[in-house]
């Protein structure tokens, strides 16, 4: 007696079809994601400029060459001060009687310059350190010793690439 | 044999499904849309930034890459780059207002050639992205990011 099963045989729809086309989809744009992060150049290292705006006189004996500089909520370390200068902060204000924007030296305040040395990636056309963008004109949050109104980088430079 | 009716969740599926398809054909290929558009034009623009500090003047060169920011979309190198001081207005106590020059802020004018799809009002860079008069956006270099507007788009340019 014959007791092997009837085999129902599955068609082959347009369902099926639709899921497979997706799911390459999918496969395509991770493999596509994967390939541009290990095309990424390699190690570049720079130098930028850190300014603070009108920072207290004690803001500048709060760095000392070497120290780590972090930023962002993650406290990414992105890189060690390699200078530090400072002058007095100056306001651009108008003058009624002259008739003409004038710069003023502001009274007990200063600007503090941070030169800080960093290896990073180069991803976007833009070096990074991990999710932190080291780019001028941008405030990556940086985490100082102390409070302060307004941070920016003002200059980056790259000084080698190891591509 | 029972046949399967479809149920609402399929449909959904589907859809989506299709949706996913649709939005990776559309990203993969380039779409012409405009029967008068002229391919690989060179286009020379002028991308103005308004207003930045001083310091800033000498951040962008000639032969500096621009890219839309953080799209990362090329949209074309640096050809010249003029710099003026700003003008700002003044509110008197009289109550007039008056234009005077900041010296502690700039314009800068930036000229910058593509070779891009032209259309009468604009061009497509690589993304897709549609750049036209008045465009604003945020655009980088390898070193700054400025925010700035297209002002002046020529497609005579040798």
């Amino acid at each position: 007696m014959n007791n092997s099963p009837a085999k129902s045989k599955r068609k082959f729809n347009i369902i099926d079809l639709l899921i497979i086309l997706a799911v390459l989809v999918c496969i395509l744009f991770a493999a596509n994601v994967i390939v541009n992060d290990l095309l990424v150049s390699g190690n570049q290292k720079i130098e930028y400029v850190i300014k603070i705006s009108d920072a207290e006189p004690n803001a500048k004996y709060s760095f000392n060459i070497g120290d780590k500089v972090f930023a962002g909520k993650s406290n990414t370390h992105i890189g060690s001060i390699s200078n530090i200068s400072a002058e007095n902060a100056g306001a651009t204000t108008f003058d009624y009687n002259s008739g003409r924007f004038t710069k003023t030296s502001i009274s007990g305040k200063y600007d503090v310059y941070i030169t800080v040395s960093a290896i990073c990636s180069l991803r976007d056309n833009i070096y990074q350190i991990g999710d932190i963008q080291i780019i001028s004109n941008t405030n990556p949050e940086f985490n100082f010793p102390f409070s302060y109104e307004n941070a920016e980088i003002i200059q980056v430079n790259q000084i080698q690439s190891d591509d | 044999m029972k046949k399967l009716k479809p149920n609402i969740i399929d449909v959904v599926i589907i859809a989506a499904i299709i949706l996913i398809l649709i939005t990776a054909i559309f990203r993969i290929i380039n779409i012409n849309h405009l029967p008068d558009m002229v391919k690989d034009q060179k286009v020379a623009y002028t991308f103005v930034i308004y207003d930045e500090d001083e310091a800033y003047k000498n951040a962008i060169k000639p032969g500096d890459n621009l890219y839309l920011y953080p799209k990362n979309a090329y949209c074309g190198k640096v050809t010249n780059v003029e710099s003026q001081y700003a003008k700002e207005n003044v509110i008197y106590p009289d109550g007039t207002a008056k234009s005077h020059v900041n010296p502690s802020k700039i314009n800068i004018i930036l000229t910058v050639e593509i070779s891009a799809d032209m259309t009468e009002n604009g061009f497509y860079i690589a993304d897709n992205t549609f750049l036209t008069r008045g465009f604003v956006s945020d655009i980088n270099t390898t070193n700054i990011v400025f925010n700035g507007q297209i002002t002046e788009i020529h497609s005579d340019v040798n």
